[in-house]
């Protein structure tokens, strides 16, 4: 071999080297793009797994009120009517007359008569007429639909399938996250005029930088679902505050029905001798009454915001608490 | 396929052309990469700020709540116990009152708040 060419094949051998050593940094950074894009999938369906788990958790927390009130409804208002039926007519009316010099409208009682006669309870005719002033059937147009709609169980137990499919779950199972085009960088790299030992170290830096490119477009991903994660994390624990507006409501009606079922059993030991000119015994009817009135007031109350079913009214929430995390605004 | 052996001018030229722009791109990307790992801290941080500010603000209220209804619950036997109708429903309408005022609700003005801030408000005074 010509001495000159020596120190040209050292720099060939050189270029070769330095390529294939830039090619293989190519294809490891390839590698690390596929692994970010994994570990952040895997990341965002362990927090949407822990979403579902929090969701699940409220939903036993609203069984457990709709249950609740259903025995307040079947149990305690029903001891109510009980009572007045078995009072006489004039008895009822007087009493029934009365309810308004303590705070307690003809409208209200109706509210919970509605209440009443939607969970599956029975009025006799003379009453619903004391009660209502009107027929029966005309007391259901006066319900209120949040939580008495809720309390029938459809809404409620529909919770759960409703809110998988509604757009709660859009925004907070990262729907728009885009899973295509990650680690996929490897393009095609053209020799044709090149010769081999600059092709080499062309073709190295080429793959070096589809790598870099691949990497960053995985670290944007990785970026994407870190920021959809700590909102998850924040409508966790938003979820589980909503389980504590769930508790708070359940812990006043069962503190109400405590007190409502000893001012019934009070009212219910004066037996047939109720008289509605008498100051304890109209107390001990207006006592049970406003306690009834009370709990049928806090079941029609939405839980956490204004109008709309339930599910519509989490949904709110949560995309109230999702502008508030949100970055700045535009 | 076939590979030329001999290097024209043009050649290497296009090669040295090709690598340096892998070189500078290869750069950019980098940094690039740099930047979005700290905008991701950066968010993550601010959402689990704004998060800790929310969820303290729900706890304070609910423990409020908790202490208020407490009390309130207290006036509401002594009413009963004695016999004091007007006391009772008095009490009771603020038993309703407070259920009804959710520490939910004021999320939605915060929300609103927030977002009329963040548009471009001519303020007049």
């Amino acid at each position: 071999m010509p001495l000159p060419l020596i120190p040209a094949a050292f720099l060939l051998a050189g270029l070769i080297g330095y390529g294939a050593k830039k090619g293989y940094d190519g294809i490891d950074s390839m590698k690390d793009a596929k692994d970010i894009g994994e570990e952040a999938e895997a990341r965002h369906q362990d927090a949407v797994r822990r979403l579902d788990g929090a969701r699940g958790v409220l939903q036993q927390q609203l069984d457990a009120l709709s249950a609740r009130r259903d025995g307040i409804i079947t149990t305690t208002f029903r001891r109510l009517f009980d009572f007045l039926e078995q009072l006489s007519q004039k008895a009822r009316l007087e009493a029934l007359e009365r309810l308004g010099t303590v705070g307690v409208s003809r409208e209200e009682v109706r509210l919970f008569a509605a209440q009443y006669l939607e969970a599956g309870g029975t009025l006799s005719g003379s009453v619903a007429a004391a009660v209502t002033g009107a027929g029966a059937s005309a007391l259901t147009t006066g319900l209120v639909t949040t939580f008495a709609t809720a309390g029938t169980g459809a809404a409620m137990s529909g919770l759960s399938g409703a809110a998988a499919n509604s757009a709660l779950l859009a925004w907070l199972g990262g729907g728009s996250l885009a899973s295509g085009g990650l680690g996929v960088a490897g393009g095609t790299v053209v020799l044709g005029g090149i010769a081999v030992a600059p092709a080499v170290a062309v073709v190295g830096f080429v793959l070096a930088h589809q790598g870099e490119k691949a990497k960053t477009k995985a670290i944007a991903y990785a970026e994407e679902v870190d920021a959809q994660v700590a909102s998850i994390d924040a409508a966790i624990a938003l979820l589980a505050r909503a389980c504590t507006r769930v508790e708070e409501l359940s812990g006043v009606l069962g503190a109400l029905d405590e007190r409502a079922g000893r001012a019934l059993d009070a009212l219910w030991a004066l037996g047939g001798r109720f008289d509605a000119e008498d100051d304890v015994h109209l107390a001990r009817f207006a006592t049970a009454m406003q306690l009834v009135k009370a709990q049928s007031e806090l079941m029609r109350m939405p839980l956490f915001a204004d109008g709309g079913d339930l599910n519509t009214q989490l949904e709110t929430l949560l995309e109230q608490s999702r502008g508030l995390l949100q970055r700045g605004t535009s | 396929m076939t590979l030329k052996t001999e290097l024209s001018l043009k050649d290497v030229l296009t090669g040295i052309q090709v690598v340096a722009d892998c070189v500078r791109d290869i750069q950019k990307e980098r940094t690039e990469q740099t930047r979005l790992r700290e905008q991701s801290r950066v968010d993550v941080e601010h959402i689990h700020a704004m998060r800790d500010v929310l969820m303290d603000y729900l706890d304070r209220s609910f423990d409020e709540r908790r202490e208020n209804f407490r009390q309130l619950f207290e006036r509401l036997d002594g009413a009963i116990a004695s016999d004091n109708v007007g006391m009772a429903a008095a009490v009771l309408e603020s038993v309703v009152k407070l259920a009804d005022a959710s520490p939910f609700k004021a999320l939605r003005d915060v929300a609103a708040t927030r977002a009329a801030l963040g548009k471009e408000t001519e303020w007049k005074f």
